[in-house]
């Protein structure tokens, strides 16, 4: 491992020799309850550690520098969060005992917006922090996926359970109508354009989210969908004097987490009726038919008579589906060596994940590595430098085999005969498709990302309490994918012919910011004063070509260049922004803060008159708690937040102008191609603007029952002006689209956090952290060019349009008496109403931990209320849903209506007529659907994972001679539970698009973790 | 110098590392072509492949059922969404190509040498608007095209909108006179002759092809406005600049192989595509049973073999499978039962709503060589895969001389002007024959001979000879009319509303075959997307509503 002697070479430079002393102790609270993961400094240094779970420590410390041997140290302090630090003078004694009390004054102070640390009391919003312990052992490689359920406010969803798939993040509500979410990711204090997935999760110390506008202003533009700060293991600015290496090892299994429930009693096929190519499976019942020709047969028989003549056994495959599935494994390593001498540290990390997905060729494959190094040139003069870099592969099938396999004749093992041709490798199947099989063995999609980044940090103390910082943060991105299909042999679809796409592309970033921070100065002995202004510029270019042919002429051959026809495309662009700003608080005898701050923004992405906007924000934080000094065990912490902030929102590149678009794709009668120039499709619109988004938030935090529950309460309103939305536009403007400054949405939300400590004992704990989410955003104004059905004044962003059938006064359906099926709006030529809302109306998690001596257990329970989707997969007759009524027939429950005026029929009394028609089987389920009638609520309990510690004691390592040792035992979406789906289902609508496509489902993993520290 | 001013430099100095962090001058995308680098000869070659291609297939594929080119299985106007959209691409092609237009008219403004490209652009314009109006009537006109003033444009009268498209061709004729001075001067910014599809920059053929234009839309509107018409249709003819046979306003395609696929649509449709449309049979006997000589015998239009090709010969056809009973329906009125019309041509009757299944695929009867590039109709009868084709390689045939002569005779005989009748019906069968035999060549022995084409011409001629009325002669104009504008359907689904003519048989409906194909469509509805997505349009129109220039009555046509 050559990384590993380039880390330990530079070590040694930096880590020089010296008379240690051996110090040692434990930290536990005024109950005599142990505190692990305090930490543990000498004053004055960085030379530090943290207490194990027994509350006990080791330190290593330089015997020279310490005051009773003539150095300048003689201080030992213990911190722990919401407790008062404790300093204890080092003396000859090698041993120290910390008590430590709550502090109800809470001296906290977190990183919030461009580095700003602040102290938590000051702050007038809510802010959401999350240690390693919460994340790391287990069976996940997406630190969003990681992230789950743990943060209020914080949306993530997952689309599919492959491997090489990328969980989506929304911070509080969808800020804007274009498909622009994705937080600003900051990685120790710099900004990282990469994608969240490319950070090592065992490397992650601590991360804060950012949620409202008011805590991202600063960031302007890039912050406006929240912001993630992440700490890193490796950026470590606290620790030990001295090398240390930790290195977490895990390995885990990857299976799919449940499949619906299958019938096996009939066939493929209609009205009992056998039809292999029926992708109905309403034929007949296994025990009716003996015999059915081979499935080759129907298409195959000239290349494989002997299938020709050869009837197979008509009998149910139960478990055809599931073995299309694979049982993969995965494994995870990181290696973290931290070097540490007097004025200089020097991090290094290591990672590397191998993981198999459940379906397919699903692959990935990811190595990050990182190096970080600071040092103290002078009293003034810091300086620190990062490098990070990053290469993630994934592999996976093109199109999606599962479609057929999710709906695979009852009577059909895909292994039982061969899915390619022995000779020429085209598709053989049952019906005019590719055999799904066929599709992942002859298709691919490769793509290899590889980010790379280089930050420098400087810090230059001007004057005591006025400090100026420099962050320069160059990014470089390339992308590769391929992917490649084979000739099918099939006359038509989507491989008919092979074919390979490259597409390769580029992007760099140099992103710059100076900050000049002036430290508290007290205007009075009550009015304190910070103040913090700054200039930042960012510039970005991308690059990339495309290459698609078509035509393959070698089966397995993938070269572009020998297709029979190839295209090329090719793009490039800039794009610049600057900004600037200034943030300052005033602090009234340390219960009042008011914290003012104004950003301007400059986006070259519009034109001149529309490229600089300025907004302002201001936050107020009074804690009534400190100013009439309440110190009740029942309340003893009590702060009242309120903010208002303001934020923008820059369009994509280049859609001001108008430019011509020369189409070449057509020859003359003489072969000549015939180069036609005109203006495009898509309006240029001059007068487009930036987005403008204003928000107030209001909140309170509270300690309450001798500071073991901690509350945290935000209520949001939401105003969005002018937001940026692609339209389409009537076509006698003379465009089809246009990117314009819609009208305004208004979103509202509300979140709580809680954190519950139910026991607490030496050596029994019980913790309890509680999320609560719930938001809504409303359309309130629309634009003269949008269309009224596109989009709906005064209704929900998250609407679900769609058919429906037609009800009578009553709400009974409407049965037309011709065909006993229900009544639609098509039928009436009806427009779609809205059936439903696709955001959930709130969610709920709670995360429960419990400790026990050297235990540690760890659950996180979930329910999700409200939203639907449209999903109609069910209904081919292939779930055990579908046994119910096949023999005897259905009666659709309603009354009889007349299908061209939608009014029911009346009997000769003047009643309704009930509907006695019998369907069958088929007929009730695949015909007469509409949306509506497809249309399920999301609403789901779940159990998404499980976390068993255990955790060596100071005793044990000493034996193991290794300074910290942890085996964890982890699991992951242990059960789902969708209460509206139809039984056999067994959907996770956790894990899927809203309009029900059939992808890959979600996982189920089992980990083992070893941690160790050495 | 101190270290802290040392430290500020060196940050300042990286800061503004270099110059292109402060150019906000980014709004003009690097991998595109910007309005200001226009060529606009490229964007002539635009205009005119849209108009004369992409436009015009939209007429081939979405009116030929209308006029009973190609068999009409469904109602005229579904109630459907999708035969609501009908013309919703052509909506979406035409405004697209107005839109290039006006970018030229604007250039224009600016650049005087760019008089001729703004000649040609306000030709099509004015094409392109006539056939809106032809069309659908009432369309968005003054509003159109200014999507930050009329984002939802309303829509102009049909009546003022071709008001203002004379007045345009006028000045497009100006443009082309004071093209031909400039020419002379040199001081005209000529076309490069590949970048105009149609005359490779010949300036004396774009004045007779909108000379001809005006020919036809004076027609057009000859029973709202007979006297304009008649006077300014004398004063086209003294001048007698029209479009002669040389030439014929018509795009031709290229190739259905190779690289670009850039073949006729109908090509596609009739020998790429799974399920070709079937021929309608009134189009079959018009070209095959419609004439007889002095004996009565019938005489094949010469065109027959270069119009359709048949894949059936006597080895794989079995006809009474093929039709129903027609003494079970008794909408057909005895004489006008073609279903089948003998010789292995196999159409489709107009109305008969029952698709038929795919059966008959491999031996329907398709468009021939002319114009769609397809297969010569040599006796061989074979499936359409194995024919020898043009490959796609067909025209549009937009506006030919043949048509300037039934223009020239519908006017004569109509509004009186000068000339005579009979002399340009007979000019115009003529060119019309010439240019299809020209086309491709049969074998030698089907080709028509001289005394074929004779023969014809004198059957037609014989016809409108023994005509009583003008309305009967009027009758045999259009019914060569529409025999000569195969592949151009909107000029006579235009003939059929001003005149009632072609002579179409009583159409078949309800009952064979399910329900009612419903009122022939006095001008198409608009678009179901345009209607949802403008919100000046409240509802639709009904299919009955006529267009501002057809003043016949109520159920005239069906």
């Amino acid at each position: 491992m050559p990384t590993l002697v380039l880390c330990l070479s530079i070590t040694a430079l930096v880590y020089g020799q010296d008379s240690a002393i051996e110090i040692q102790g434990t930290v536990k609270d005024t109950e005599g309850v142990p505190l692990p993961g305090a930490s543990i400094i000498v004053v004055g240094t960085s030379n530090g550690t943290v207490s194990d779970f027994d509350g006990n420590f080791n330190l290593r410390i330089n015997g020279q520098n310490l005051g009773i041997h003539g150095g300048s140290y003689y201080f030992l302090e213990a911190s722990y969060v919401g407790y008062q630090k404790q300093r204890m003078e080092i003396g000859d004694q090698t041993t120290f005992q910390f008590i430590l009390s709550i502090d109800n004054q809470l001296s906290e102070t977190i990183v919030t917006a461009q580095g700003i640390t602040r102290e938590k009391r000051s702050i007038g919003y809510g802010v959401s922090t999350i240690t390693a312990e919460e994340l790391s052992d287990r069976p996940y490689t997406d630190l969003a996926q990681a992230l789950n359920g743990k943060i209020s406010g914080v949306n993530i969803s997952t689309l599919t359970g492959k491997s090489s798939e990328e969980a989506r993040i929304e911070v509080r509500t969808q800020l804007s109508l274009v498909d622009d979410r994705d937080p600003l990711i900051i990685i120790d204090e710099i900004p990282y354009l990469g994608n969240l997935t490319d950070i090592n999760i065992d490397d992650v110390k601590r991360i804060t989210v950012l949620k409202g506008l008011s805590a991202t202003t600063l960031y302007g533009n890039q912050g406006r969908n929240g912001v993630i700060l992440v700490e890193t293991k490796s950026g470590d600015k606290e620790g030990e004097k001295g090398v240390r290496f930790s290195l977490t090892q895990r390995y885990y299994t990857n299976r799919v987490a449940t499949l619906p429930a299958y019938q096996n009693q009939y066939g493929p096929g209609t009205e009992f009726n056998f039809n292999q190519e029926s992708s109905f499976q309403f034929g007949p019942h296994f025990d009716d038919l003996d015999f059915v020709p081979h499935p080759l047969s129907e298409y195959h028989a000239d290349d494989f008579p002997e299938y020709a003549d050869t009837p197979v056994p008509y009998e149910a495959k139960p478990d055809n589906v599931s073995k299309m599935f694979n049982a993969s494994f995965g494994s995870n390593t990181t290696l973290t060596a931290n070097a540490r001498g007097e004025r200089s540290l020097l991090n290094t990390s290591f990672g590397y994940v191998n993981e198999g997905g459940i379906f397919g060729k699903d692959h990935l494959e990811r190595l990050n590595f990182s190096i970080s190094a600071q040092t103290q040139i002078s009293d003034r003069f810091g300086l620190r430098a990062r490098v990070n870099y990053t290469d993630n592969n994934t592999l996976d099938n093109l199109d999606n085999p599962l479609k057929e396999i999710v709906n695979l004749p009852r009577n059909i093992d895909l292994t039982e005969f061969p899915h390619e041709h022995p000779v020429d490798g085209t598709s053989l199947y049952f019906d005019r498709d590719e055999n799904p099989l066929w599709v992942v063995n002859n298709t691919q999609r490769k793509n290899q990302r590889r980010s790379f980044s280089l930050n420098l940090v400087m810090d230059y103390k001007l004057r005591e309490g006025l400090n100026l910082n420099y962050r320069g943060n160059y990014f470089q991105r390339n992308s590769f994918t391929k992917s490649d299909a084979n000739k099918s042999g099939l006359s038509f679809g989507p491989y008919e012919e092979g074919f390979t796409n490259i597409f390769s592309g580029k992007g760099l970033s140099f992103d710059q910011n100076i900050k000049l921070s002036l430290d508290r100065i007290d205007l009075t002995n009550k009015i304190g004063l910070d103040a913090q202004m700054g200039i930042n510029s960012s510039q970005s270019k991308s690059e990339s070509i495309g290459v698609n042919a078509i035509g393959q002429f070698v089966h397995d051959d993938f070269n572009p260049e020998h297709f029979s026809d190839f295209s090329v495309e090719y793009s490039e662009g800039k794009r610049n922004s600057a900004g600037a700003f200034l943030q300052s608080t005033l602090n009234y005898d340390n219960y009042v803060y008011l914290t003012l701050s104004g950003r301007n923004e400059w986006g070259a992405s519009v034109e001149p008159e529309h490229q600089s906007i300025f907004f302002p924000s201001a936050s107020l934080s009074f804690i009534p708690s400190s100013l009439f000094d309440i110190q009740s065990p029942a309340l003893s912490y009590l702060k009242l937040r309120a903010a208002f902030a303001s934020t923008t929102g820059f369009p994509s590149s280049y859609q001001t102008r108008p430019f011509l678009i020369l189409d070449t794709s057509r020859v003359d009668e003489n072969g000549n191609r015939i180069r036609r120039l005109g203006l495009p499709n898509r309006f240029a619109n001059l007068d487009l603007k930036p987005e403008l988004h204003e928000e107030i938030e209001l909140g309170l935090d509270a300690h309450l029952w001798q500071n073991r529950i901690s509350l945290n309460v935000s209520a949001y309103k939401r105003v969005s002006t002018d937001l940026i939305e692609g339209i389409s536009t009537t076509r006698s403007t003379g465009y089809s689209s246009a990117t314009i400054n819609l009208g305004k949405v208004e979103s509202t939300g509300l979140e709580i956090d809680m954190d519950v400590h139910v026991i607490k004992k030496q050596h029994f704990n019980y913790n309890m952290v509680n999320f609560f989410t719930t938001n809504e955003s409303i359309l309130k104004e629309s634009h003269p060019f949008a269309s009224e059905t596109q989009f709906m004044v005064g209704e929900s962003l998250s609407n679900i349009q769609g058919t429906y059938p037609i009800r009578d006064d009553e709400g009974n359906l409407l049965i037309s008496p011709f065909n006993g099926e229900v009544i639609t709006s098509l039928d009436l030529d009806l427009d779609d109403k809205i059936i439903g809302q696709s955001r959930p109306k709130w969610n709920l998690s709670s995360i429960q931990r419990l400790s026990y001596k050297q235990f540690s257990f760890e659950t996180q329970i979930e329910y999700q209320h409200g939203g639907q989707q449209i999903t109609n997969f069910f209904f081919n007759g292939a779930l055990k849903n579908s046994l119910k009524g096949r023999e005897d027939g259905y009666v659709i429950d309603g009354v009889l209506g007349d299908p061209s005026t939608g009014l029911p029929i009346l009997d000769a009394d003047g009643n309704k007529i009930k509907n006695t028609q019998i369907l069958n089987a088929n007929e009730a389920f695949v015909d007469a659907r509409t949306d509506e009638s497809n249309l399920w609520g999301k609403s789901h309990f779940r159990i998404r994972d499980l976390v068993l510690h255990y955790n060596f004691n100071n005793t044990q390592l000493q034996k193991l001679n290794l300074d910290g040792l942890r085996i964890t035992f982890s699991a992951s979406n242990i059960w789902y539970r969708a209460i509206n789906f139809p039984k056999h289902v067994n959907f996770d609508p956790g894990n899927s698009r809203g309009s029900g496509d059939i992808n890959v489902p979600s996982n189920r993993r089992f980990s083992l973790t070893i941690s160790t520290q050495f | 110098m101190k270290t802290s001013n040392q430290l500020l430099l060196i940050l300042l100095s990286i800061f503004l590392w270099n110059c292109e962090q402060t150019d906000f001058n980014l709004q003009t995308p690097p991998d595109e072509i910007s309005t200001g680098n226009a060529d606009y000869d490229l964007i002539i070659t635009g205009v005119l492949d849209q108009f004369c291609r992409e436009v015009h297939d939209e007429y081939f594929l979405n009116i030929g059922e209308f006029v009973r080119y190609i068999a009409l299985d469904n109602e005229y106007i579904p109630s459907t969404s999708g035969g609501q959209n009908r013309f919703r691409n052509h909506w979406g092609f035409a405004y697209n190509l107005v839109k290039d237009i006006q970018f030229v008219e604007t250039a224009a403004q600016e650049d005087p040498s760019l008089v001729f490209h703004r000649a040609i652009a306000r030709v099509i314009w004015v094409n392109t608007f006539a056939n809106m109006v032809d069309l659908h009537g009432d369309v968005p006109y003054s509003q159109a095209l200014d999507p930050v003033n009329y984002p939802h444009p309303a829509v102009d009268k049909g009546e003022d909108i071709y008001e203002d498209l004379f007045k345009i061709l006028d000045n497009a004729l100006a443009d082309f006179e004071s093209a031909i001075q400039m020419e002379q001067d040199e001081t005209l910014n000529p076309i490069v002759s590949e970048t105009d599809l149609i005359y490779h920059g010949n300036i004396d053929s774009w004045i007779r092809m909108a000379n001809s234009l005006k020919l036809r839309l004076l027609v057009q509107t000859r029973l709202v406005n007979p006297e304009v018409s008649k006077t300014q249709i004398d004063l086209l003819l003294q001048e007698d600049k029209f479009i002669t046979s040389e030439h014929d306003f018509e795009y031709r395609f290229g190739p259905s192989s190779g690289a670009f696929p850039s073949n006729h649509p109908f090509y596609d449709d009739s020998y790429l595509d799974s399920r070709p449309d079937y021929i309608a049979n009134h189009f079959i006997y018009a070209l095959k049973n419609s004439k007889t000589d002095e004996e009565g015998e019938s005489i094949s239009d010469p065109r027959l073999r270069y119009y359709l090709y048949r894949q059936a010969s006597e080895n794989d056809f079995d006809a009474l499978d093929y039709c129903w009973d027609p003494l079970e329906d008794p909408n057909l009125i005895e004489g006008f039962n073609y279903c089948f019309l003998g010789d292995f041509y196999l159409g489709k009757d107009h109305g008969y709503l029952n698709r038929v299944d795919s059966d008959y695929f491999d031996i329907n009867t398709l468009p021939g060589a002319y114009p769609v590039g397809g297969a010569l109709d040599n006796d061989e009868g074979i499936i359409r895969d194995q024919a020898s084709t043009m490959d796609g390689l067909g025209i549009n045939p937009i506006l030919l001389s043949s048509f300037v002569n039934f223009y020239k005779a519908e006017a004569a005989l109509t509004l009186g002007t000068s000339g005579d009748a009979e002399t340009y019906l007979q000019l115009a069968v003529e060119a019309s024959i010439e240019k299809t035999m020209a086309f491709a060549e049969l074998s030698n022995d089907l080709t028509p001979s001289n005394n074929d084409v004779e023969a014809y011409v004198d059957a037609v001629l014989e016809l409108y000879q023994s005509a009583a009325t003008d309305e009967e002669k009027l009758a045999v104009i259009i019914d060569e009319f529409y025999l000569a504008a195969w592949g151009s359907p909107l000029e006579i689904y235009n003939a059929y509303r001003r005149t009632g003519y072609p002579s179409f048989p009583p159409r078949i409906d309800s009952g064979v075959g399910g329900g009612d194909i419903g009122d022939f469509p006095r001008s198409m509805p608009w678009p179901k997307a345009v209607v949802e997505d403008n919100n000046s349009f409240k509802e639709n129109k009904p299919e009955t509503e006529t267009v501002f220039w057809d003043t016949n009555p109520e159920n005239f046509i069906h």
